[in-house]
């Protein structure tokens, strides 16, 4: 909890309610709903692999039919055409390609430019140059995107889904496969997003990490949101026991932090 | 939006990095003309610049047969080499975009092969699908079939899951597929029918008439402007399926619309010369190791590329022998690897 939220109108926020995704048969996500998160928060969602975290991000992108209400500021985004609901959201799913063949600027312009392709003005690059700036990487602008590591990626993939100014920012798994000092550089350049009032929602796997830098965490488990709230109230041994089937402390730390420390057997 | 400091010089490096690409389009258009030039002065009849020069102008001192030579031989071999060269090569370009495969090509796809069989079909049994007068059918039939082919494409990818690698792996099937329908054409066709069909196989740019560089053209020019239109959607595919999805891009809709256009290139290109299997998968690796995968630019540099690659084998395929003329298809091959190899051991040798 780093900014605390602005305290807004739910609706104004983003609400969802009995979201459900079958791939044929098979039900993936079932009846979830969370509590309406301001504008300017971030969430963070948990649980065991499989648990349908990155379908729960795809299901809200619009990437995967679901069933259920999503609204923001009131408006279904459920019943809005592709387009304007892709107009909001910015998503950003856990890895680049491995050849792309652009530089970092023409992905970044790209992003923008993606719909209205007749738009030929200037201010598509000054957009995306002022993104990229936006997140410390204006240095890397022209370079190739193929050539950069992996945390450099990670923030070229995140000025796309930026770009456009969205209301929601989704983000499967932005962290995994970073260093610290990277894994900061993405985390605090989120929250950064998220102080102009953006909505953000992400997946992540690692606790301790959810809890220093989340207002929120969903846990997911069992195809259903097992628990939803501040990060205190939501991390419990005994979320942790059901959940994870861990056994673990979660002890304050001197900076009143919460720390996740598993015991030695399951 | 204001912008600080270095991001001005940003902008004003990436202005400058967009004019030299303009300027080595540029340059790249003038070179095709030149090539086109040197293709008309090429040929056994030992004509001059001059002489040529008069005749295409239309000066009143040609003599008849030098106005013959040209109007009848030369330009319009010339032109469909132009033409079939950027047909092919754009056609490979999208479909190398769209299905994330740097082999995806019209040959890959089953989509000359299906070109062929029709061609054989005339050819062999004398069926004619479409009806047309009948030094036209076998293009009419070829070109058919060619998008048939594609149509069959676009409804398995309507009918499974799994996007660009099942699309693939069918066309993959649809080659060998319609390979071995040909195969049982040419086992019972004619001393005479087969000849044919083996010359209409290996590519010639000698059946190229007046009516049929029209039609070429026409394709050309309708679909040039709507796979420009798709530059930036294109552009947003180099970053992954998803992601483009999340920019609002409908890409199965892009998908269809690009195909439709491969099969319309593509099918124009093949129904008028045969086989040349070359330029649609080399042109666009070409481009891509030119000028970089903005669709802005990679588009029409294949584009042009092809054409090169094109009007070049059709001066190599008069040049190499004196007096004979050797099949466009073979030699596009031949002149266009040299080029490919020595592209990419510049850009993937060590050290």
């Amino acid at each position: 909890m780093v900014n605390a939220p602005q305290p807004a109108k739910a609706s104004d926020g983003l609400s969802v309610s009995n979201l459900g995704v079958a791939y044929g048969k098979r039900t993936v996500l079932n009846a979830m709903s969370l509590a309406p998160l301001p504008r300017g928060s971030v969430t963070s969602i948990v649980g065991p692999n499989g648990a349908g975290k990155s379908t729960f991000l795809r299901a809200i992108a619009g990437l995967v039919k679901a069933s259920g209400t999503i609204t923001l500021g009131g408006i279904d985004l459920q019943t809005l055409p592709a387009q304007k609901r892709a107009e909001r959201i910015g998503f950003m799913p856990q890895s680049v390609p491995a050849r792309v063949g652009l530089s970092v600027l023409e992905a970044t312009i790209g992003a923008f430019k993606a719909i209205d392709s007749v738009d030929l003005t200037l201010r598509a690059e000054a957009v995306a140059v002022a993104t990229l700036e936006g997140l410390g990487i204006l240095p890397l602008a022209l370079e190739a995107f193929d050539t950069l590591s992996g945390g450099q990626k990670q923030l070229a993939s995140l000025a796309q889904a930026i770009v456009r100014r969205p209301d929601i920012l989704l983000l499967d798994e932005p962290t995994s496969a970073l260093d610290l000092h990277h894994q900061l550089q993405v985390v605090t350049a989120v929250r950064r997003v998220a102080s102009s009032g953006t909505i953000v929602l992400m997946t992540l796997h690692d606790l301790t990490f959810a809890a220093r830098w989340s207002d929120r965490i969903a846990v997911l488990g069992g195809g259903r949101v097992y628990r939803d709230g501040v990060p205190a109230q939501v991390l419990t041994s005994e979320t942790l026991a059901r959940v994870y089937g861990v056994s673990a402390r979660i002890e304050p730390c001197s900076q009143g932090f919460l720390q996740v420390i598993t015991d030695a057997d399951l | 939006m204001s912008i600080s400091a270095s991001g001005q010089v940003v902008l004003a490096q990436y202005a400058r990095i967009t004019r030299r690409r303009m300027f080595f389009m540029a340059a790249l258009v003038l070179v095709v003309l030149l090539a086109l030039l040197a293709d008309l002065c090429t040929g056994p009849s030992g004509l001059t610049v001059a002489q040529i020069w008069s005749a295409v102008v239309g000066d009143e001192t040609t003599s008849r047969s030098t106005a013959v030579i040209i109007w009848q031989i030369r330009l319009p071999t010339a032109l469909m080499a132009l033409l079939v060269g950027t047909a092919l090569s754009l056609a490979g370009a999208e479909m190398q975009t769209i299905l994330d495969n740097p082999l995806a090509s019209p040959f890959t796809l089953g989509i000359s092969a299906a070109a062929a069989l029709g061609a054989a079909l005339m050819m062999v049994l004398g069926v004619g699908v479409l009806p047309l007068p009948v030094d036209m059918s076998v293009a009419g039939n070829a070109f058919l079939f060619a998008f048939l082919c594609t149509l069959l494409l676009q409804f398995i990818t309507s009918k499974v899951k799994g996007g660009p690698e099942v699309l693939v792996l069918f066309g993959i099937a649809l080659v060998f597929s319609f390979n071995a329908l040909l195969a049982l054409l040419q086992f019972v066709a004619s001393a005479d029918a087969l000849q044919q069909l083996v010359f209409w196989s290996m590519g010639s740019l000698g059946r190229a008439t007046w009516p049929a560089i029209a039609i070429v053209f026409a394709v050309v020019c309708i679909t040039l402007p709507f796979s420009f239109r798709a530059c930036w959607q294109m552009n947003a595919l180099r970053m992954g399926e998803e992601r483009a999805r999340s920019y609002g891009i409908d890409v199965a809709r892009l998908r269809f619309y690009s195909l439709l256009r491969v099969s319309l290139l593509a099918g124009a290109a093949v129904a008028f010369t045969g086989t040349i299997g070359f330029v649609g998968l080399v042109g666009p690796h070409i481009a891509r190791m030119l000028i970089g995968e903005d669709h802005r630019f990679f588009l029409p540099a294949s584009a042009l590329a092809g054409a090169l690659m094109m009007i070049g084998a059709s001066i190599a395929s008069k040049a190499i022998i004196p007096g004979v003329l050797l099949p466009i298809g073979i030699v596009t091959s031949l002149v266009g690897l040299p080029i490919f190899f020595v592209l990419i051991f510049r850009r993937w040798s060590k050290g």
